[in-house]
């Protein structure tokens, strides 16, 4: 294939043919989204192969495993073990406690869980990080002084401490904020304390970011053309984040799911009835010495999905910015948080 | 120096009393519930009830409960009700677990870490730095509650060679001790080992490039004398701040975690016992108690890290 000259293509299309080149991302981006479809899948598993819901118990029941039939849970309380296709798929991974519930059909809805908190939280926390970002970084003064000061502050809590205690006092009371009250149970409660407690991992570089190009010409004028403030940081400044915000994302999307499972290991995160793979793990670690893969299997599957998220956004800091060393820097410093899901958030 | 000591306690101040702030309107303020109920627990008399409502003034105004709060959980006040105990007493018997956990993972992180990002530096695109770099990515990548089962499941379940978990005081056995807490150890450490490792071979290789490594050179000292003298040194200021933050971070957040797989009886634990059981006053006490030992942590590292460093706090001056 004749290669066209690289004038003619756009920054974006350049960066994608970059990132493809990358073999690593681009394999586990295909990892990550296999994980996607596998928890977008539970209904139909559910339904079609498991016959059963992920909150259904089967404590007295038996199934037929070629021809024989089996306890779901024994008289002393010993779930059964995975029976892959022996019983037609029912009990895949076996059962996930003495209540009998089906692990397989657990684990793809408690996925779900998973990723729905670690994505809206990061999705949460970016948007806010926006805003603040351009608000410090344009307006400069007290606004970037109350802003920055307040980003420290937060950023030298013990988050996880802290949101443990949030995770806690909220589904124990409920929360009510005036305009909108939400249940104990809600899992609006651990998106909104993850999202409120990972800000500063994205808004302080967003702001630096800002601080910088907003002493760039194009901004000088689009003001000397009388643009109002708004239009300025939306349509000037924001569209320059672009890639910094996508990398962030991504990376974003990895941390919180690391904070949801370590909230919820410990049961200030998602609440019963919803699972996830957080849950998972504390019910599992329970049954570590008749069934340790209750245990381990919801762990290696947040661990698959953390490491392909960070390959990935790895492949995109790369892909769209290859010469950006300072913000490889930023974001070197934000895994070293992240990894605190691993070690200094969670 | 005096001026950036003062700077950084007034920051200390603000963040205590923020993180204080939180506290009192997250338990206080925003959930429904009556938080004199949401105390009490969940099985409480309504007799209960109503003494913790008149204890605490939950009828007085909000910066009033605040004092009341303050001065309950300073003064050893702050109590959790099935069974009566104070919590500050519960967290003072859980020192010496937490402590003995959190300072012997960090002594094998710290160690384990600087020599393979030493070993890696200095050999940089050799097999042996692909070999450790492979492994400290992969070490990053484990999260504690996921090395955690499969420590316990191989080696105290299959193997049975250690013990699963437990906490043993040094002074009733101190091979018992150290027994105990071989896997929770490891389970802490091996993600900064391979954290460790890659920041101090990246630091290594930027001060490589600096002019007085080439001088050294020049002046005929040998690659060990270069290596240590001048570029390990001057790598390992960042790593020690890093430490000090990492530490205070390692308690308030892994620690707990590994502490409650292993059933080790540590402040963490403690406060995770109130989460299961929906009990706030251990969580609070800790979630208060945690934070202010963080936070002065934090502070005394920065302070040294100025002291050691004086780039920091003369660049503190010029920029205010």
């Amino acid at each position: 294939m004749p290669t066209e000259p690289s004038a003619e293509r756009g920054p974006w299309s350049l960066a994608l043919r970059r990132f493809l080149r990358n073999r690593l991302a681009v394999a586990f981006l295909g990892v990550f989204l296999l994980i996607v479809v596998f928890v977008l899948a539970a209904p139909l598993w559910a339904d079609h192969v498991a016959h059963t819901g992920p909150n259904e118990e089967h404590t007295v029941e038996q199934i037929t495993v070629d021809g024989e039939q089996k306890d779901v849970v024994t008289p002393e309380g010993k779930p059964i073990g995975p029976q892959w296709f022996g019983a037609d798929g029912k009990f895949f991974l076996g059962a996930d406690s003495r209540l009998g519930r089906d692990e397989m059909v657990r684990l793809m809805y408690g996925g779900r869980t998973s990723l729905l908190v670690g994505i809206t939280a990061a999705l949460l926390a970016t948007i806010l990080a926006i805003v603040l970002g351009l608000l410090a970084g344009y307006f400069r003064g007290w606004v970037d002084s109350l802003i920055a000061r307040t980003l420290d502050t937060i950023w030298s809590l013990p988050v996880f401490l802290i949101g443990l205690s949030f995770g806690i006092a909220l589904a124990v009371g409920g929360l009510d904020l005036g305009f909108v009250e939400l249940s104990g149970g809600s899992l609006w409660i651990p998106i909104l304390i993850i999202s409120i407690f990972t800000v500063p991992y994205i808004a302080r570089p967003i702001r630096g970011e800002v601080l910088a190009l907003s002493e760039k010409e194009f901004v000088e004028a689009a003001i000397a053309q009388g643009a109002s403030p708004g239009r300025v940081m939306f349509t000037e400044i924001l569209p320059n984040l672009a890639s910094t915000v996508i990398v962030f994302f991504t990376l974003m999307i990895a941390n919180s799911m690391l904070f949801e499972a370590g909230l919820s290991f410990l049961g200030a995160g998602v609440q019963p009835p919803n699972s996830s793979w957080g849950t998972m793990i504390t019910v599992g670690v329970e049954l570590l010495r008749i069934q340790p893969l209750l245990a381990i299997l919801p762990g290696a599957m947040i661990m698959l999905t953390v490491l392909a998220l960070n390959i990935v956004g790895d492949g995109l800091r790369d892909a769209l910015d290859p010469r950006g060393k300072a913000r490889m820097d930023a974001a070197l410093q934000f895994e070293a948080q992240a990894g605190a899901g691993g070690g200094a958030a969670i | 120096m005096v001026r950036f000591v003062a700077r950084r306690l007034v920051g200390m101040i603000t963040v205590l009393f923020a993180v204080s702030l939180i506290v009192f309107v997250v338990f206080m303020v925003l959930p429904k519930q009556n938080p004199a109920q949401s105390l009490a627990g969940k099985n409480a008399t309504p007799l209960l009830v109503k003494s913790i409502e008149e204890e605490w003034g939950f009828d007085e105004s909000l910066p009033q409960q605040y004092l009341t709060m303050m001065e309950r959980v300073f003064t050893g006040e702050l109590i959790q009700y099935e069974p009566r105990i104070p919590v500050s007493d519960r967290v003072i018997e859980g020192i010496p677990a937490t402590f003995s956990l959190t300072i012997g993972a960090a002594a094998i992180w710290l160690f384990f870490g600087l020599l393979l990002g030493y070993l890696s530096a200095v050999r940089a695109g050799g097999w042996l730095d692909r070999i450790l770099t492979g492994v400290s990515i992969a070490g990053i990548s484990i999260p504690v509650f996921l090395l955690a089962p499969v420590l316990i499941y191989v080696f105290a379940n299959k193997l049975e060679i250690l013990p699963n978990g437990q906490y043993v005081p040094f002074s009733e056995d101190p091979t018992e001790w150290l027994k105990h807490l071989i896997l929770p150890w490891i389970t802490l450490a091996v993600l900064s080992i391979g954290f460790y490792s890659r920041v101090l071979r990246s630091n290594m290789l930027d001060v490589m490039n600096e002019d007085y490594v080439r001088t050294a050179r020049a002046k005929g000292l040998s690659e060990r004398q270069v290596m240590t003298r001048h570029v390990l040194r001057n790598s390992l200021i960042p790593v020690i701040t890093l430490f000090g933050l990492d530490f205070g971070a390692t308690i308030a957040g892994t620690a707990i975690i590994t502490e409650v797989i292993f059933s080790i009886d540590g402040i963490g634990n403690y406060a995770a016992e109130g989460v299961g059981k929906f009990e706030l006053p251990p969580i609070m006490g800790v979630a208060l108690y945690g934070a202010f030992f963080v936070v002065l942590l934090n502070t005394i590292v920065d302070v040294v890290y100025a002291y050691l460093d004086p780039r920091v706090r003369l660049g503190e001056t010029a920029s205010s």
